[in-house]
C-alpha cells in the first residue's frame, strides 16, 4: 500500500481570526462600559430627632449663603481662607462642634466645599441644620 | 536570481501575533481597572469633593437631581413614600445619597430629614474625587 504519510511540519492550527474577532468585541465593550471615576464619601451625620443642643459644648456656626458667601460666626471668610480659619479655632478649642446652615438655595456644591474645609479641621462633630 | 516564493499564510498571522499580544493587553487592563456601574435613574452630575474617604459597601442608593426628585435604587419615589419603601430593619443600614451638584441644600436636608424619620442613622454622601488643590 501507499499510503500518503501526514506531513510533519504543518501544526494543527486554529484560525485565529474568529478569536480576534472575539477579542476585539470584548474590548470595545469593557472600553464602553467602564467607569474610572474616583468616588468619595462624605460621612453626613443625621440630626437627632429632639434638636436640644448640649448647652455646655462650644459650637461654631458655619453659614452658607444663597450667593455661595461663607460667614463664620457671622464674619465673612473667603472660600479659600475657610480651612485654615476653621483649624485654627479647632486648635484652640479641641471640643468645638460645627454647626453648618446653608441657605435652602445654596447648591450642594457649595455645601461640600464647606464641609471638606470642616472635615480638613477635624473638628469634635460636624451638624447640620436647616436656616 | 532564485529566490523562493514568499508564503503568505504563515507570514500574515505571524505578523498577527503582536497585535493580538496588545489587544489582549488592552482588554486585562480594561476589565481589572475599570469599575462597570449600573446607570443611574437620573442624569446626575456629583459634586466634587478634595479630600479621598474609603466609599464602603452600600446598602442602599438614595438618588436625588437638581430638581428635587428622588429615587430609591432604581424606583423614582416621593420623600412621603421614602419611609414606607425602606427594609424594616433600619437599625445598621448605611445609605448612600448620590445627589446632583446642583441640587439645593433644601432639598438635601428634606431627604436626610426623611430619613431620619425612617429612622437611618447612617448616612453617606457621595461624591467624586476633584484634584483641584
Amino acid at each position: 500500500m501507499n499510503i500518503a504519510s501526514p506531513r510533519p511540519q504543518k501544526r494543527a492550527l486554529i484560525s485565529l481570526t474568529p478569536l480576534i474577532d472575539v477579542v476585539f468585541i470584548l474590548l470595545i465593550f469593557f472600553m464602553l462600559a467602564t467607569q474610572f471615576l474616583e468616588w468619595t464619601a462624605l460621612p453626613l451625620n443625621v440630626p437627632a430627632q429632639s434638636t436640644a443642643p448640649a448647652t455646655d459644648v462650644p459650637t461654631l456656626e458655619v453659614r452658607l449663603d444663597s450667593a455661595g458667601t461663607v460667614f463664620v460666626a457671622e464674619t465673612q471668610i473667603p472660600k479659600t481662607m475657610l480651612a485654615a480659619e476653621l483649624m485654627a479655632r479647632v486648635s484652640a478649642t479641641p471640643e468645638l462642634q460645627i454647626v453648618v446652615r446653608p441657605d435652602p438655595a445654596a447648591t450642594l456644591q457649595g455645601l461640600v466645599s464647606i464641609i471638606d474645609a470642616v472635615r480638613l479641621a477635624e473638628p469634635a462633630a460636624m451638624r447640620l441644620v436647616r436656616e | 536570481m532564485n529566490l523562493p516564493p514568499a508564503s503568505a499564510r504563515p507570514s500574515d498571522e505571524n505578523h498577527m501575533i503582536p497585535l493580538i499580544n496588545i489587544v489582549f493587553l488592552l482588554l486585562i487592563f480594561f476589565m481589572v481597572a475599570g469599575v462597570i456601574e449600573a446607570q443611574g435613574v437620573f442624569q446626575l452630575e456629583p459634586p466634587e469633593s478634595e479630600i479621598s474617604h474609603q466609599v464602603e459597601v452600600r446598602e442602599l442608593l438614595l438618588q436625588l437631581d437638581a430638581e428635587g426628585n428622588t429615587a430609591l435604587e432604581n424606583d423614582v419615589i416621593t420623600l412621603d413614600a421614602l419611609a414606607a419603601a425602606l427594609p424594616n430593619t433600619l437599625s445598621d443600614v448605611h445609605i448612600h445619597i448620590k445627589a446632583d451638584a446642583n441640587a439645593s441644600t433644601a432639598d438635601l436636608l428634606a431627604v436626610m430629614d426623611a430619613l431620619r424619620d425612617a429612622g437611618v442613622t447612617q448616612v453617606t454622601l457621595l461624591a467624586l474625587l476633584g484634584h483641584d488643590l
